[in-house]
Protein backbone atom coordinates (compact mmCIF):
# COMPACT_ATOMS: atom_id res chain seq x y z
CA UNK A 1 0.00 0.00 0.00
CA UNK A 2 1.38 3.38 -1.04
CA UNK A 3 1.68 5.73 1.93
CA UNK A 4 0.24 9.23 1.76
CA UNK A 5 3.71 10.76 2.21
CA UNK A 6 5.00 8.90 -0.85
CA UNK A 7 2.68 10.84 -3.14
CA UNK A 8 4.52 13.09 -5.61
CA UNK A 9 1.90 15.86 -5.22
CA UNK A 10 3.50 16.68 -1.86
CA UNK A 11 6.28 18.65 -3.57
CA UNK A 12 3.82 20.92 -5.39
CA UNK A 13 2.86 23.35 -2.63
CA UNK A 14 4.25 25.44 0.22
CA UNK A 15 1.81 23.43 2.35
CA UNK A 16 3.09 19.88 2.74
CA UNK A 17 0.10 18.52 4.58
CA UNK A 18 -3.08 19.48 6.44
CA UNK A 19 -3.95 17.74 9.65
CA UNK A 20 -6.89 17.33 12.04
CA UNK A 21 -6.78 15.91 15.54
CA UNK A 22 -9.82 15.30 17.74
CA UNK A 23 -9.45 14.52 21.45
CA UNK A 24 -12.22 12.39 22.94
CA UNK A 25 -12.88 10.55 26.19
CA UNK A 26 -15.35 7.85 27.15
CA UNK A 27 -17.88 8.91 29.75
CA UNK A 28 -17.76 5.79 31.93
CA UNK A 29 -13.99 5.60 32.50
CA UNK A 30 -11.63 7.85 34.49
CA UNK A 31 -9.19 9.75 32.26
CA UNK A 32 -6.10 7.93 31.02
CA UNK A 33 -3.80 9.49 33.65
CA UNK A 34 -5.41 7.39 36.41
CA UNK A 35 -7.02 4.58 34.41
CA UNK A 36 -6.46 1.05 35.83
CA UNK A 37 -5.07 -1.77 33.70
CA UNK A 38 -8.37 -3.72 33.64
CA UNK A 39 -10.23 -0.65 32.39
CA UNK A 40 -7.50 0.13 29.87
CA UNK A 41 -7.98 -3.31 28.32
CA UNK A 42 -11.73 -2.73 28.08
CA UNK A 43 -11.18 0.75 26.65
CA UNK A 44 -8.85 -0.55 23.96
CA UNK A 45 -11.23 -3.32 22.94
CA UNK A 46 -14.26 -1.06 22.83
CA UNK A 47 -12.56 1.51 20.60
CA UNK A 48 -11.16 -1.23 18.38
CA UNK A 49 -14.61 -2.83 18.01
CA UNK A 50 -16.21 0.51 17.17
CA UNK A 51 -14.03 0.74 14.05
CA UNK A 52 -13.25 -2.85 13.11
CA UNK A 53 -16.60 -4.63 12.95
CA UNK A 54 -18.86 -6.36 10.45
CA UNK A 55 -21.14 -3.42 9.85
CA UNK A 56 -18.69 -0.96 8.39
CA UNK A 57 -16.33 -1.22 5.45
CA UNK A 58 -13.90 1.44 6.57
CA UNK A 59 -12.66 -0.82 9.36
CA UNK A 60 -11.03 -3.01 6.69
CA UNK A 61 -8.48 -0.30 5.95
CA UNK A 62 -7.35 -0.02 9.59
CA UNK A 63 -4.77 -2.14 11.33
CA UNK A 64 -4.78 -2.57 15.10
CA UNK A 65 -1.46 -2.34 16.95
CA UNK A 66 -0.33 -2.40 20.56
CA UNK A 67 2.73 -0.24 21.19
CA UNK A 68 4.16 -2.66 23.75
CA UNK A 69 4.52 -5.22 20.92
CA UNK A 70 6.57 -2.91 18.69
CA UNK A 71 10.34 -2.43 18.59
CA UNK A 72 11.71 0.99 19.51
CA UNK A 73 12.84 1.54 15.94
CA UNK A 74 9.34 0.90 14.60
CA UNK A 75 7.95 3.30 17.16
CA UNK A 76 10.46 6.05 16.32
CA UNK A 77 9.81 5.57 12.64
CA UNK A 78 6.07 6.06 13.15
CA UNK A 79 6.72 9.25 15.08
CA UNK A 80 9.14 10.52 12.42
CA UNK A 81 6.44 9.96 9.78
CA UNK A 82 3.93 11.78 12.02
CA UNK A 83 1.69 8.71 11.97
CA UNK A 84 1.50 8.62 15.77
CA UNK A 85 2.39 11.09 18.50
CA UNK A 86 5.60 11.14 20.47
CA UNK A 87 3.54 10.84 23.67
CA UNK A 88 1.84 7.57 22.84
CA UNK A 89 5.02 5.59 22.21
CA UNK A 90 6.23 6.52 25.70
CA UNK A 91 3.06 5.29 27.36
CA UNK A 92 2.56 1.74 28.57
CA UNK A 93 -0.61 -0.11 27.54
CA UNK A 94 -1.32 2.18 24.62
CA UNK A 95 -2.71 1.06 21.30
CA UNK A 96 -3.74 2.45 17.94
CA UNK A 97 -5.67 1.81 14.78
CA UNK A 98 -3.62 2.86 11.78
CA UNK A 99 -5.04 3.38 8.30
CA UNK A 100 -3.21 1.36 5.65
CA UNK A 101 -1.81 4.44 3.87
CA UNK A 102 -0.85 6.02 7.24
CA UNK A 103 -3.18 8.97 6.52
CA UNK A 104 -5.25 8.41 9.65
CA UNK A 105 -4.76 6.96 13.08
CA UNK A 106 -6.86 6.48 16.18
CA UNK A 107 -4.65 6.59 19.24
CA UNK A 108 -6.03 4.80 22.29
CA UNK A 109 -5.04 5.63 25.86
CA UNK A 110 -2.71 8.54 25.14
CA UNK A 111 -3.31 11.75 27.15
CA UNK A 112 -6.99 11.25 26.32
CA UNK A 113 -8.78 7.94 25.77
CA UNK A 114 -9.12 8.57 22.06
CA UNK A 115 -7.21 10.81 19.68
CA UNK A 116 -8.43 10.73 16.10
CA UNK A 117 -5.87 12.00 13.60
CA UNK A 118 -6.33 12.54 9.91
CA UNK A 119 -3.98 14.05 7.37
CA UNK A 120 -4.37 15.12 3.76
CA UNK A 121 -1.81 16.06 1.13
CA UNK A 122 -1.11 19.75 0.56
CA UNK A 123 -3.47 22.59 1.33
CA UNK A 124 -6.64 20.54 1.82
CA UNK A 125 -7.72 20.62 5.44
CA UNK A 126 -11.40 20.10 4.62
CA UNK A 127 -10.73 16.53 3.49
CA UNK A 128 -8.82 15.82 6.69
CA UNK A 129 -11.68 17.27 8.73
CA UNK A 130 -14.29 15.26 6.86
CA UNK A 131 -12.47 12.01 7.44
CA UNK A 132 -11.80 12.65 11.14
CA UNK A 133 -15.39 13.78 11.65
CA UNK A 134 -16.71 10.58 10.06
CA UNK A 135 -14.49 8.42 12.24
CA UNK A 136 -15.69 10.41 15.25
CA UNK A 137 -19.33 9.69 14.34
CA UNK A 138 -18.54 6.04 13.74
CA UNK A 139 -16.98 5.62 17.18
CA UNK A 140 -19.89 7.44 18.77
CA UNK A 141 -22.34 4.90 17.36
CA UNK A 142 -21.05 2.46 19.97
CA UNK A 143 -19.43 4.63 22.61
CA UNK A 144 -20.81 7.41 24.81
CA UNK A 145 -18.37 10.30 24.91
CA UNK A 146 -17.65 12.52 27.91
CA UNK A 147 -19.55 15.66 26.96
CA UNK A 148 -20.79 18.66 28.92
CA UNK A 149 -23.40 21.07 27.60
CA UNK A 150 -21.27 24.08 28.59
CA UNK A 151 -17.74 22.76 28.15
CA UNK A 152 -18.27 20.46 25.17
CA UNK A 153 -16.02 17.42 24.81
CA UNK A 154 -14.22 16.93 28.10
CA UNK A 155 -10.50 16.29 27.99
CA UNK A 156 -7.87 15.46 30.55
CA UNK A 157 -6.19 18.85 30.08
CA UNK A 158 -8.37 21.95 29.86
CA UNK A 159 -6.30 23.28 26.97
CA UNK A 160 -8.18 20.82 24.71
CA UNK A 161 -11.67 21.12 26.20
CA UNK A 162 -14.56 22.06 23.93
CA UNK A 163 -14.05 20.89 20.39
CA UNK A 164 -10.95 18.85 21.27
CA UNK A 165 -9.80 20.03 17.86
CA UNK A 166 -6.25 20.69 16.82
CA UNK A 167 -6.13 21.73 13.18
CA UNK A 168 -2.72 22.25 11.65
CA UNK A 169 -0.80 22.90 8.48
CA UNK A 170 2.72 21.66 7.88
CA UNK A 171 4.33 24.40 5.82
CA UNK A 172 7.72 24.74 4.13
CA UNK A 173 8.75 28.38 4.47
CA UNK A 174 12.54 28.54 4.03
CA UNK A 175 12.47 32.08 2.60
CA UNK A 176 10.54 33.49 5.55
CA UNK A 177 12.96 31.70 7.84
CA UNK A 178 15.91 33.28 6.01
CA UNK A 179 14.29 36.71 6.10
CA UNK A 180 14.41 36.64 9.90
CA UNK A 181 10.71 37.45 10.09
CA UNK A 182 9.61 34.24 11.84
CA UNK A 183 9.54 35.63 15.35
CA UNK A 184 7.29 38.47 14.21
CA UNK A 185 4.90 36.11 12.49
CA UNK A 186 4.89 33.80 15.46
CA UNK A 187 3.99 36.68 17.76
CA UNK A 188 1.31 37.97 15.40
CA UNK A 189 -0.46 34.63 15.04
CA UNK A 190 -0.33 34.19 18.82
CA UNK A 191 -2.80 37.04 19.05
CA UNK A 192 -5.25 34.98 17.00
CA UNK A 193 -4.94 32.01 19.35
CA UNK A 194 -2.61 30.13 17.03
CA UNK A 195 0.91 28.85 17.40
CA UNK A 196 3.86 27.88 15.25
CA UNK A 197 6.19 24.99 16.06
CA UNK A 198 9.00 23.05 14.44
CA UNK A 199 8.48 19.95 12.32
CA UNK A 200 8.48 17.62 15.30
CA UNK A 201 6.16 19.69 17.44
CA UNK A 202 6.40 21.13 20.90
CA UNK A 203 9.89 21.77 22.16
CA UNK A 204 11.52 20.61 18.94
CA UNK A 205 13.73 22.90 16.91
CA UNK A 206 12.78 23.61 13.35
CA UNK A 207 14.40 21.48 10.69
CA UNK A 208 14.49 22.06 6.95
CA UNK A 209 12.44 25.26 7.09
CA UNK A 210 9.34 23.23 7.96
CA UNK A 211 6.87 24.53 10.52
CA UNK A 212 3.52 23.48 11.89
CA UNK A 213 0.94 26.15 12.44
CA UNK A 214 -2.05 25.21 14.56
CA UNK A 215 -4.91 26.54 16.67
CA UNK A 216 -4.54 26.70 20.44
CA UNK A 217 -8.07 27.77 21.26
CA UNK A 218 -10.49 24.84 21.34
CA UNK A 219 -13.46 26.31 23.22
CA UNK A 220 -15.99 28.99 22.28
CA UNK A 221 -15.51 28.63 18.54
CA UNK A 222 -17.01 26.04 16.25
CA UNK A 223 -14.79 23.60 14.38
CA UNK A 224 -15.56 25.45 11.16
CA UNK A 225 -14.62 28.82 12.66
CA UNK A 226 -11.35 27.41 14.03
CA UNK A 227 -10.44 25.85 10.68
CA UNK A 228 -11.40 28.91 8.63
CA UNK A 229 -9.36 31.23 10.87
CA UNK A 230 -6.35 28.94 10.62
CA UNK A 231 -6.74 28.77 6.85
CA UNK A 232 -6.81 32.53 6.45
CA UNK A 233 -3.75 33.08 8.66
CA UNK A 234 -1.86 30.29 6.91
CA UNK A 235 -2.75 31.64 3.48
CA UNK A 236 -1.23 34.99 4.42
CA UNK A 237 1.99 33.25 5.45
CA UNK A 238 2.01 31.29 2.18
CA UNK A 239 1.60 34.50 0.19
CA UNK A 240 4.50 36.06 2.06
CA UNK A 241 6.71 33.04 1.33
CA UNK A 242 5.78 33.14 -2.36
CA UNK A 243 6.47 36.85 -2.59
CA UNK A 244 9.93 36.40 -1.05
CA UNK A 245 10.65 33.60 -3.53
CA UNK A 246 9.62 35.78 -6.47
CA UNK A 247 11.72 38.67 -5.21
CA UNK A 248 14.87 36.65 -4.82
CA UNK A 249 14.46 35.14 -8.29
CA UNK A 250 13.92 38.58 -9.78
CA UNK A 251 16.66 40.45 -7.92
CA UNK A 252 19.26 37.95 -6.85
CA UNK A 253 18.87 35.07 -9.19
CA UNK A 254 22.55 34.14 -9.68
CA UNK A 255 23.25 33.97 -5.97
CA UNK A 256 20.06 32.02 -5.29
CA UNK A 257 20.76 29.54 -8.07
CA UNK A 258 24.31 29.07 -6.82
CA UNK A 259 23.10 28.31 -3.30
CA UNK A 260 20.64 25.68 -4.48
CA UNK A 261 23.12 23.98 -6.81
CA UNK A 262 25.75 23.93 -4.05
CA UNK A 263 23.27 22.20 -1.77
CA UNK A 264 22.51 19.75 -4.53
CA UNK A 265 26.22 19.11 -5.03
CA UNK A 266 26.76 18.32 -1.37
CA UNK A 267 23.79 15.95 -1.19
CA UNK A 268 25.05 14.07 -4.24
CA UNK A 269 28.65 13.80 -3.10
CA UNK A 270 28.87 13.90 0.67
CA UNK A 271 30.29 10.89 2.52
CA UNK A 272 28.77 11.61 5.92
CA UNK A 273 26.06 14.03 6.96
CA UNK A 274 24.01 14.83 10.05
CA UNK A 275 20.22 14.82 9.83
CA UNK A 276 20.17 18.52 10.64
CA UNK A 277 22.44 19.43 7.71
CA UNK A 278 20.63 17.01 5.42
CA UNK A 279 17.31 18.67 6.27
CA UNK A 280 18.74 22.11 5.56
CA UNK A 281 20.10 21.07 2.16
CA UNK A 282 16.97 19.10 1.23
CA UNK A 283 14.98 22.22 2.03
CA UNK A 284 17.06 24.07 -0.59
CA UNK A 285 16.37 21.27 -3.08
CA UNK A 286 12.63 21.42 -2.46
CA UNK A 287 12.78 25.17 -2.94
CA UNK A 288 14.84 24.63 -6.12
CA UNK A 289 12.27 22.31 -7.67
CA UNK A 290 9.30 24.47 -6.66
CA UNK A 291 10.82 27.64 -8.11
CA UNK A 292 11.98 25.91 -11.28
CA UNK A 293 15.65 26.63 -10.54
CA UNK A 294 16.41 22.91 -10.53
CA UNK A 295 15.27 21.77 -13.94
CA UNK A 296 16.49 18.19 -14.34
CA UNK A 297 14.44 15.17 -13.44
CA UNK A 298 13.17 15.07 -9.92
CA UNK A 299 14.11 12.10 -7.75
CA UNK A 300 11.54 9.31 -7.69
CA UNK A 301 10.67 9.99 -4.09
CA UNK A 302 9.27 13.37 -3.14
CA UNK A 303 11.65 15.56 -1.15
CA UNK A 304 9.49 15.52 1.98
CA UNK A 305 9.58 11.73 1.97
CA UNK A 306 13.38 11.81 1.64
CA UNK A 307 13.47 14.24 4.57
CA UNK A 308 11.50 11.75 6.69
CA UNK A 309 13.67 8.85 5.58
CA UNK A 310 16.93 10.44 6.76
CA UNK A 311 15.64 10.68 10.35
CA UNK A 312 17.40 8.25 12.73
CA UNK A 313 14.55 5.74 13.18
CA UNK A 314 13.65 5.52 9.51
CA UNK A 315 17.28 5.29 8.48
CA UNK A 316 17.93 2.38 10.84
CA UNK A 317 14.76 0.69 9.58
CA UNK A 318 15.88 1.19 5.99
CA UNK A 319 19.33 -0.30 6.66
CA UNK A 320 17.84 -3.16 8.63
CA UNK A 321 20.46 -2.97 11.36
CA UNK A 322 21.21 -0.89 14.42
CA UNK A 323 23.54 2.06 13.79
CA UNK A 324 25.28 4.47 16.12
CA UNK A 325 25.36 8.16 15.31
CA UNK A 326 28.49 8.20 13.15
CA UNK A 327 27.39 5.07 11.27
CA UNK A 328 24.06 6.77 10.67
CA UNK A 329 25.79 9.83 9.21
CA UNK A 330 27.59 7.59 6.71
CA UNK A 331 24.47 5.61 5.77
CA UNK A 332 22.49 8.84 5.46
CA UNK A 333 25.06 10.20 3.00
CA UNK A 334 24.89 6.98 0.94
CA UNK A 335 21.10 7.12 0.87
CA UNK A 336 21.06 10.78 -0.22
CA UNK A 337 23.71 10.20 -2.93
CA UNK A 338 21.56 7.39 -4.27
CA UNK A 339 18.28 9.31 -4.23
CA UNK A 340 19.59 12.51 -5.79
CA UNK A 341 22.40 11.56 -8.17
CA UNK A 342 20.10 10.90 -11.09
CA UNK A 343 20.77 13.20 -14.01
CA UNK B 1 13.67 6.02 27.01
CA UNK B 2 15.96 8.44 25.23
CA UNK B 3 16.28 12.13 25.97
CA UNK B 4 13.96 14.21 23.76
CA UNK B 5 16.57 16.88 23.26
CA UNK B 6 19.88 15.19 22.48
CA UNK B 7 18.26 11.83 21.60
CA UNK B 8 21.43 10.17 22.91
CA UNK B 9 21.39 9.82 26.68
CA UNK B 10 18.79 8.08 28.79
CA UNK B 11 16.07 10.43 29.97
CA UNK B 12 15.86 10.77 33.73
CA UNK B 13 14.05 14.08 34.18
CA UNK B 14 10.46 14.82 33.26
CA UNK B 15 9.93 18.44 32.27
CA UNK B 16 6.64 20.26 31.92
CA UNK B 17 5.83 23.85 31.25
CA UNK B 18 2.94 26.00 30.09
CA UNK B 19 3.46 28.85 27.71
CA UNK B 20 0.39 30.71 26.48
CA UNK B 21 -1.77 27.83 27.64
CA UNK B 22 0.22 25.29 25.59
CA UNK B 23 1.60 22.45 27.68
CA UNK B 24 5.07 21.30 26.75
CA UNK B 25 6.29 17.96 28.07
CA UNK B 26 9.79 16.60 27.66
CA UNK B 27 11.79 13.69 28.92
CA UNK B 28 15.36 14.87 29.33
CA UNK B 29 18.73 13.52 30.36
CA UNK B 30 20.46 15.26 33.24
CA UNK B 31 22.77 17.26 30.96
CA UNK B 32 19.98 18.60 28.80
CA UNK B 33 17.80 19.26 31.84
CA UNK B 34 20.57 21.45 33.20
CA UNK B 35 20.98 23.40 30.01
CA UNK B 36 17.19 23.75 29.72
CA UNK B 37 17.03 24.83 33.34
CA UNK B 38 18.77 28.05 32.53
CA UNK B 39 16.25 28.70 29.77
CA UNK B 40 13.20 27.73 31.74
CA UNK B 41 13.46 29.94 34.73
CA UNK B 42 10.58 28.22 36.49
CA UNK B 43 9.39 24.64 36.61
CA UNK B 44 6.01 23.73 35.24
CA UNK B 45 4.46 23.58 38.69
CA UNK B 46 5.45 27.08 39.49
CA UNK B 47 4.30 28.39 36.18
CA UNK B 48 0.98 26.60 36.24
CA UNK B 49 0.32 27.63 39.79
CA UNK B 50 1.26 31.19 39.01
CA UNK B 51 -0.92 30.95 35.94
CA UNK B 52 -3.93 29.89 38.04
CA UNK B 53 -3.29 32.31 40.86
CA UNK B 54 -3.07 35.14 38.42
CA UNK B 55 -6.59 34.52 37.17
CA UNK B 56 -8.35 33.36 40.27
CA UNK B 57 -6.84 35.93 42.59
CA UNK B 58 -8.21 35.57 46.10
CA UNK B 59 -10.70 32.92 45.11
CA UNK B 60 -7.97 30.30 44.99
CA UNK B 61 -8.62 27.95 47.90
CA UNK B 62 -5.76 28.02 50.34
CA UNK B 63 -4.06 24.86 51.49
CA UNK B 64 -5.94 24.55 54.78
CA UNK B 65 -9.35 24.15 53.17
CA UNK B 66 -8.37 22.61 49.87
CA UNK B 67 -9.64 19.20 51.06
CA UNK B 68 -13.12 20.56 50.40
CA UNK B 69 -12.36 20.57 46.71
CA UNK B 70 -12.06 16.90 46.00
CA UNK B 71 -13.69 15.06 43.12
CA UNK B 72 -16.11 12.49 44.62
CA UNK B 73 -15.41 10.02 41.79
CA UNK B 74 -11.65 10.06 41.44
CA UNK B 75 -10.44 11.97 44.54
CA UNK B 76 -8.49 14.47 42.46
CA UNK B 77 -8.15 17.68 44.46
CA UNK B 78 -8.01 21.15 43.00
CA UNK B 79 -4.45 21.22 44.25
CA UNK B 80 -3.63 18.10 42.19
CA UNK B 81 -5.09 19.85 39.18
CA UNK B 82 -3.04 22.95 39.90
CA UNK B 83 0.10 20.87 40.06
CA UNK B 84 -0.36 18.65 37.04
CA UNK B 85 -2.74 20.60 34.83
CA UNK B 86 -4.74 17.38 34.41
CA UNK B 87 -8.15 16.29 35.61
CA UNK B 88 -8.75 12.70 36.72
CA UNK B 89 -12.23 12.14 35.35
CA UNK B 90 -15.37 13.64 33.86
CA UNK B 91 -16.77 14.51 37.30
CA UNK B 92 -13.80 16.74 38.05
CA UNK B 93 -15.33 19.23 35.60
CA UNK B 94 -18.51 19.36 37.70
CA UNK B 95 -16.67 19.43 41.01
CA UNK B 96 -14.44 22.31 39.99
CA UNK B 97 -16.89 23.99 37.62
CA UNK B 98 -16.81 27.36 39.36
CA UNK B 99 -13.02 27.38 39.70
CA UNK B 100 -12.27 26.58 36.08
CA UNK B 101 -14.75 29.03 34.53
CA UNK B 102 -12.33 32.00 34.71
CA UNK B 103 -9.46 29.74 33.78
CA UNK B 104 -11.14 28.47 30.61
CA UNK B 105 -12.08 32.02 29.78
CA UNK B 106 -8.47 33.01 30.00
CA UNK B 107 -7.06 30.06 28.07
CA UNK B 108 -9.70 30.07 25.32
CA UNK B 109 -11.35 33.47 25.55
CA UNK B 110 -14.63 31.69 26.28
CA UNK B 111 -16.09 29.05 28.56
CA UNK B 112 -19.02 27.93 26.44
CA UNK B 113 -18.77 25.25 23.76
CA UNK B 114 -20.38 26.21 20.47
CA UNK B 115 -19.03 23.45 18.27
CA UNK B 116 -20.01 19.91 17.36
CA UNK B 117 -22.54 18.00 19.46
CA UNK B 118 -22.58 14.24 19.91
CA UNK B 119 -24.79 12.75 17.21
CA UNK B 120 -26.91 10.62 19.53
CA UNK B 121 -27.43 12.67 22.67
CA UNK B 122 -27.01 15.82 20.62
CA UNK B 123 -30.70 16.69 20.22
CA UNK B 124 -31.17 17.36 23.90
CA UNK B 125 -28.07 19.59 23.96
CA UNK B 126 -29.23 21.30 20.80
CA UNK B 127 -32.60 22.14 22.36
CA UNK B 128 -30.92 23.54 25.48
CA UNK B 129 -28.55 25.61 23.40
CA UNK B 130 -31.36 26.98 21.25
CA UNK B 131 -33.38 27.93 24.34
CA UNK B 132 -30.42 29.73 25.84
CA UNK B 133 -29.87 31.64 22.61
CA UNK B 134 -33.54 32.60 22.43
CA UNK B 135 -33.61 33.77 26.04
CA UNK B 136 -30.60 35.95 25.33
CA UNK B 137 -32.27 37.52 22.30
CA UNK B 138 -35.46 37.99 24.33
CA UNK B 139 -33.53 39.95 26.95
CA UNK B 140 -31.91 42.05 24.22
CA UNK B 141 -35.21 42.72 22.49
CA UNK B 142 -36.76 43.92 25.77
CA UNK B 143 -33.74 46.11 26.50
CA UNK B 144 -34.08 47.67 23.06
CA UNK B 145 -37.84 48.08 23.61
CA UNK B 146 -38.62 45.95 20.58
CA UNK B 147 -41.74 44.49 22.14
CA UNK B 148 -43.24 42.99 19.03
CA UNK B 149 -40.03 41.05 18.40
CA UNK B 150 -39.89 40.08 22.10
CA UNK B 151 -43.41 38.65 21.98
CA UNK B 152 -42.45 36.65 18.93
CA UNK B 153 -39.36 35.20 20.65
CA UNK B 154 -41.36 34.44 23.81
CA UNK B 155 -43.84 32.39 21.78
CA UNK B 156 -40.97 30.50 20.24
CA UNK B 157 -39.49 29.73 23.66
CA UNK B 158 -42.87 28.49 24.95
CA UNK B 159 -43.25 26.26 21.95
CA UNK B 160 -39.79 24.74 22.41
CA UNK B 161 -40.23 24.24 26.15
CA UNK B 162 -43.66 22.70 25.60
CA UNK B 163 -42.18 20.36 23.03
CA UNK B 164 -39.55 19.28 25.50
CA UNK B 165 -42.13 18.33 28.15
CA UNK B 166 -44.19 16.10 25.90
ZN1 LIG C 1 19.96 14.88 26.50
ZN1 LIG D 1 -12.61 13.30 39.00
Amino acid sequence: MKKWYEDERIDKDVVISSRIRLARNIKKYPFSTILQKSDIDKLINEVKDSIINDSNVIGNSFEFIKFDDLSNIDKYSMVENHTVSNDIIKKNDSAALIKNDDSASILINEEDHIRIQSVSIGNDINSAWEFANNIDNLIEERIEYAFDKDFGYLTSCITNTGTGLRASFMIHIPMIEMSGNLANISRAIGKFGMTMRGIYGEGSESLGGIYQISNQITLGKSEKEIIEALKSVTNQIIEQEKELRNNVIKNNSAKFEDKIYRSYGILCSCRQISSKEAMKLLSDIRLGFMTGILKFNKPEKNIYNIMMNVQPGNLIKLCGKNLNESERDIERAKYLNEQLRKF
Amino acid sequence: MLCDKCKKNTATVFYKQVINGEVTEMNLCADCANSMGTKMSMSFDNIFQGFLDGFLGNEVPNKSNSHVFKCPSCSTTFEDFRNTGRFGCVDCYNTFREQILPLLKNVHGSNIHTGKLPQKSGEEFLLKRKLEDLKLSLRKAIENEEYEEAAHIRDEIRELEGGGQK
